[in-house]
């Protein structure tokens, strides 16, 4: 039975996807070879030989080989666990965020009529820094759905756990994120944010525990960066912030001014 | 599909076994399928594009398991694909970088720029987003069904073999599922 009003939905791969992926078995073809199966499985016995005798000599000869990569510092927040790392962790075949998610966007106005909490902006931003006129909504497809009668005319169609609002500098790319999320929905189970060495700095924000972040992952290097932006993340007793910084370089005091005038 | 060509580098099978594919062939058709199978079982475009390469790798890897005639060729693929389907709801945690917030809050395609055309990109996502919100609700096995058939086109006869069903009742149950999303469908507009 043919149905377009569930087929209209497919879509094609990404190109760049199809292209990228079909590199990559060609790259296994070619990292295999086109030896016969019997003598792979031999050769692969004794590769696993060989690395394991490598890596029983490395246990005995130089114990401190395993102590660099293992040595992690953690900092803490109220449900929240910041993870000092040398590089951003090994990226997986499979999304490292596999939340289901929906989103959408809308206006502020809209967002705080369907919100379940209070979305405060500041009073202050830096200079040449412009409010973009919508905002991002984010849920879990578990959240419950919006009466829509109570935002007439609006496409808002669930209640967002996570509200995302945008400044652009006018003069350069930058840009100023601020993220507010239900306490404890967001990073419920494995809240282990990965950020550089030496990056974060304690502080609080009008009585709430928060940390000062510098920096950012460089995703080409691996490394930590600190000329690309930042973070300030707080801790209300029922909800997270984010003031997220990006595209260049950023003084943090700027962030916290802007934490300190939320109204 | 193409059977029966002359083995190029990449061929599916080996020297002993009868059946040889034609890799890039198999891999142009099947690949669409699967990412739209994956796309309609999770809802979210770059998981199925994960899950549709964490398939398409493991296939690869098995190869050489693979002995069976052209026409069991799709079963076996998405019996590859149910599995790594299943071992991603089994272990789905939350979990996050700092990077995300910024780059991708929303995970729906929708946040790399949000402000540069906010309609579009809303509609774009928010449609198929109002879908997936109505697949949830169905059990895993009606999920699935609507996965195999809608999303990667599947035959009744195929989906029938892989869930253990027969021929008809998949089409029966598919016949009621669609009618219980259209309604709840044109109720939500």
């Amino acid at each position: 039975m043919k149905d377009p009003f569930l087929e209209c939905f497919r879509e094609k791969p990404r190109p760049e996807f199809s292209r990228k992926l079909y590199q990559k078995l060609q790259e296994q073809d070619h990292t295999r070879g086109s030896t016969p199966h019997p003598l792979r499985k031999k050769r692969s016995v004794q590769g696993m030989a060989a690395f394991t005798i490598v890596f029983v000599l490395t246990l005995i000869i130089l114990p401190g080989v395993l102590a660099g990569p293992i040595r992690t510092n953690l900092h803490t927040l109220p449900g929240l666990t910041f993870c000092e790392v040398d590089r951003t962790p090994v990226t997986t075949a499979i999304n490292p965020n596999p939340l289901i998610k929906k989103a959408q966007v809308a206006s502020l106005q809209d967002a705080r009529r369907t919100a379940s909490f209070p979305i405060d902006i500041p009073s202050w931003t830096p200079e040449n820094f412009v409010m973009q006129n919508t905002v991002n909504l984010v849920g879990s497809l578990d959240n419950k759905e919006v009466d829509r009668t109570a935002v007439p005319g609006k496409e808002i169609y669930f209640e967002p756990y996570a509200v995302g609002i945008t400044w652009r500098d006018s003069r350069t790319p930058r840009r100023i994120q601020l993220w507010v999320v239900k306490h404890g929905i967001w990073f419920e189970g494995l809240p282990n944010p990965s950020i550089g060495r030496g990056s974060y700095q304690a502080t609080d924000i009008n009585l709430c525990s928060g940390a000062l972040i510098e920096g950012q992952w460089n995703p080409q290097t691996h490394r930590w960066d600190n000329s690309r932006g930042g973070y300030l993340v707080w801790v209300a007793p029922d909800l997270d912030y984010y003031l997220v910084a990006s595209n260049g370089r950023f003084p943090t005091e700027d962030l916290k001014r802007m934490a300190l005038a939320m109204q | 599909m193409r059977a029966e060509r002359l083995p190029r580098r990449i061929v599916w099978g080996v020297a002993q076994s009868e059946t040889i594919l034609d890799w890039e062939a198999v891999y142009t058709e099947a690949l669409p399928r699967l990412y739209n199978f994956f796309r309609y079982r999770v809802g979210n475009d770059l998981v199925a594009e994960d899950l549709a390469a964490t398939t398409f790798e493991k296939a690869w890897r098995k190869r050489n398991s693979y002995r069976q005639d052209l026409a069991a060729f799709t079963t076996w693929l998405f019996a590859i694909a149910r599995n790594v389907a299943n071992d991603y709801y089994r272990r789905r945690r939350p979990e996050f970088y700092l990077d995300e917030l910024e780059s991708d809050p929303g995970n729906v395609h929708l946040a790399n720029d949000p402000a540069d055309n906010p309609e579009e990109i809303a509609l774009r996502s928010a449609e198929f987003a109002r879908l997936s919100v109505l697949l949830r609700q169905l059990s895993p096995r009606s999920q699935e069904l609507i996965a195999l058939k809608y999303g990667a086109g599947l035959a009744n006869r195929d989906i029938a073999n892989m869930i253990g069903m027969t021929e008809s009742n998949v089409g029966t149950l598919a016949s009621r599922i669609v009618a219980r999303l259209r309604s709840e469908w044109e109720v939500d507009r």
